[in-house]
């Protein structure tokens, strides 16, 4: 269910997979946790990659947190390798284009829960881990219904008071993101 | 087609021995369009037959007193460069069309990575400017020392302009500096083109992708020139290609209206439709189908394979 998007021309998130870019000099990995997807890339870096592959590890934030400051200081030949919940590779991809890196140097796999990162468009908190089509702000409490449209900046989708149209008629809520 | 402008040649300067710059300054005093980095603009070169050559504004974007121009002589083109070095004379009345970009600047890009060969030079003195003007890093890498307008560059940022005597020393200096740019770095490449093939080929093996690597190709390898014939399928009528002139320029003469831009096989602006014959494909615009179906030709550049006719969907 993609809300009538057109797969083949949104804007909107999407995740191929990880496969090994053998051209690359340099491969960095922030896979939370590291699942399969992290080891099939290892025994492809193992067969035809050149250069050395580093897995960053730790929590989400750790990881996050050693992302960009192995960036900063990186250079142009480096692929960055994704995998994790669908919030925390949004965060990560952010962090890479944040640092210099085009999005085709990112390769971003979901592997886990693919509940999403709501930006509230009334009081700009993000809500993390939403699962539902509706569900309540953790900044301002509103109703918010997750709407499809992706923010880079904010790594989070765009949520917007529900019933702003007739006050107190709320769509039903759908768990989508499971 | 389209709108030109009538320039003044207001200096000529030559800048080595094959290299002669043109100074062209508008007649009215009225200003000329500022353009953006890369630019380049088709001059209507006076000859027995007039060539409609492109050249790159080899001058800052904000230049709009004057354009400068470099052209190097080939005395194997179709003779538009030659006019240039032999008829072309300070004082005379020239027709350029306005600017166009078919190499603007990647924007954004934190640092630009450039490589010039010989002439392919003139595209990054407009870059150098604007990134001189905006504070973006830059490193440029050209062969051979002491070749037109880098002396130019290098009074502009003398610590970002790197001479290098030959290709093999351009290489390698390029080799090491694919592997020392900070992510957000694009490359852009001007040149001869087994020298451009050389620096796309190295930028692979460093793990830069496709995307990060622009290209400029000035001089594409045209293959020999051989005569051929064309028929226009709606009027029937035959025309003959000479070897000395470019279908594109075969049709003009004969009064064919064909859309154009960049006249060397990039922009995709002339692709004609063609109903028989054979093309010879020398364009860098049509894809690999579009090449094997043979149903479409670049004229700007693109021959027809053996005698003809090509015959043209074209009155």
């Amino acid at each position: 269910m993609t809300y009538g998007v057109s797969m083949a021309h949104t804007t909107l998130p999407q995740d191929p997979g990880l496969e090994l870019d053998a051209d690359a000099r340099e491969h960095l990995v922030a896979a939370v946790p590291a699942g399969p997807a992290v080891r099939r890339l290892r025994e492809q870096h193992a067969l035809d990659g050149h250069g050395p592959l580093t897995l960053l590890e730790g929590g989400e934030d750790d990881v996050l947190a050693a992302l960009a400051e192995r960036l900063a200081t990186a250079g142009v030949g480096l692929r960055l390798y994704v995998a994790g919940a669908e919030g925390f590779v949004r965060r990560a991809v952010r962090a890479g284009l944040d640092a210099g890196l085009q999005r085709d140097e990112i390769l971003t796999e979901v592997d886990a829960t693919a509940a999403r990162d709501v930006w509230c468009s009334h009081c700009k908190a993000i809500t993390r881990g939403v699962t539902t089509t509706v569900a309540p702000c953790a900044g301002c409490g509103r109703t918010l219904e997750v709407f499809h449209h992706f923010s880079r900046r904010h790594a989070a989708y765009l949520g917007f008071q529900a019933d702003a149209e007739v006050p107190g008629e709320l769509p039903e809520p759908e768990v989508r993101w499971a | 087609m389209g709108m030109t402008i009538d320039v003044r040649v207001t200096a000529v300067r030559e800048l080595g021995p094959d290299v002669r710059e043109l100074t062209l300054a508008p007649l009215n005093g009225t200003p000329l369009p500022a353009f953006s980095p890369g630019s380049h603009v088709v001059v209507h070169v006076p000859g027995e037959r007039t060539r409609k050559n492109p050249y790159s504004l080899a001058c800052a974007p904000w230049s709009t007193d004057a354009y400068r121009i470099a052209v190097r002589r080939l005395d194997d083109g179709r003779g538009g460069s030659r006019a240039v070095h032999e008829r072309v004379q300070e004082g005379d009345v020239l027709a350029i069309e306005p600017p166009r970009n078919l190499f603007a600047p990647v924007v954004g890009a934190r640092k630009h990575l450039l490589v010039a060969g010989g002439i392919g030079i003139t595209p990054f003195v407009s870059y150098a400017h604007q990134l001189v003007a905006a504070g973006v890093p830059f490193e440029l890498h050209h062969a051979p020392a002491g070749g037109p307008l880098a002396d130019e560059l290098e009074r502009l940022r003398p610590d970002a302009v790197r001479a290098h005597a030959d290709r093999v020393a351009l290489m390698a200096a390029v080799e090491d500096a694919l592997d020392a740019q900070p992510l957000g770095t694009h490359l852009s490449v001007c040149g001869p083109p087994a020298m451009m093939e050389a620096v796309c080929a190295a930028a692979k093996r460093h793990g830069w992708p496709g995307s990060r690597v622009h290209l400029e190709r000035f001089v594409l390898d045209t293959g020999p020139m051989d005569p051929f014939a064309v028929r226009l399928a709606r009027s029937g009528r035959e025309l003959a290609v000479g070897a000395d002139e470019t279908l594109l320029e075969a049709l003009e003469a004969a009064g064919a209206d064909v859309p154009y831009l960049c006249r060397q096989g990039i922009c995709g602006e002339c692709r004609l439709d063609v109903l028989d014959g054979t093309p010879d494909h020398r364009d860098i615009y049509l894809t690999a189908d579009e090449r094997a179906a043979g149903a479409a030709i670049m004229p700007c550049v693109s021959r027809c394979a053996g005698d003809g006719p090509l015959v043209l969907d074209l009155a």
